[in-house]
């Protein structure tokens, strides 16, 4: 069985939402920007806790952030 | 290379006791410190070692100088904990060693084959010295490795 990832669309939310930067990323969910930074090359997969966080920032179902492929 | 606070804060506890570790073990196996710890020259370079610990975290955070102040998040715990959990696991291995040493040496007898040294009060102090400066070395090491390798 081939070995899934958590991906996500966070770049793309972030360029859809008046082009966020990642440190402005980083301040609303008070977190280092270098943490935006690895969630989004999928180096670290957050907490539940931070992954809702995110979503609730760009307004989208959970879903709509993170896949799980 | 960009670099967050805390790697940076890693990165200048790394290098200070780096030279600490240098500059002390270079001088203390130079005046005899490992067979005597009763020794006053022995006395001048730990107060040395004290003093070049302070003035290189001084010119490393100039040279570095990270920002005053950054709240950990769940990632700088998460890579705190892994890198404080290898550095336990290398500190225990290197106390069997030096509990091995010990009893191997001295305690036991019948081991003549193994003696190599006898093991004095200053020799112990510094193999428990180097034990914990590897350890702390592993963990910073472990820290930096898990923060550019992603966690």
């Amino acid at each position: 069985m081939a070995k899934k990832k958590i991906q996500n669309n966070i770049r793309k939310l972030r360029f859809l939402n008046n082009e966020m930067t990642q440190a402005e990323l980083a301040k609303l969910l008070d977190v280092t920007r270098q943490t935006v930074l690895a969630i989004e090359a999928a180096k670290y997969s957050p907490s539940l806790e931070l992954a809702f966080k995110i979503a609730d920032v760009f307004e989208k179902p959970i879903e709509d952030v993170f896949q799980y492929v | 290379m960009d670099l967050s606070t805390r790697e940076k804060n890693i990165w200048i506890e790394l290098l200070a006791s780096i030279f600490v570790a240098v500059y002390y073990f270079s001088h203390a196996y130079a005046v005899g410190g490992f067979s005597d710890i009763a020794n006053a020259v022995l006395g001048k370079v730990i107060f040395n070692a004290i003093v070049l610990s302070i003035v290189s975290s001084i010119i490393l955070t100039i040279i570095f100088s990270p920002k005053k102040h950054e709240t950990k998040d769940e990632r700088d715990i998460l890579i705190d904990a892994k890198a404080t959990s290898l550095a336990y696991h290398v500190l225990i291995i290197l106390c069997v060693l030096i509990i091995g040493h010990i009893m191997f040496n001295e305690g036991l007898g019948y081991f003549e084959f193994y003696r190599v040294q006898t093991t004095t009060v200053a020799s112990l102090m510094h193999f428990i010295l180097i034990a914990l400066m590897v350890s702390g070395a592993v963990k910073s090491i472990s820290q930096i490795f898990f923060y550019r390798r992603g966690y």
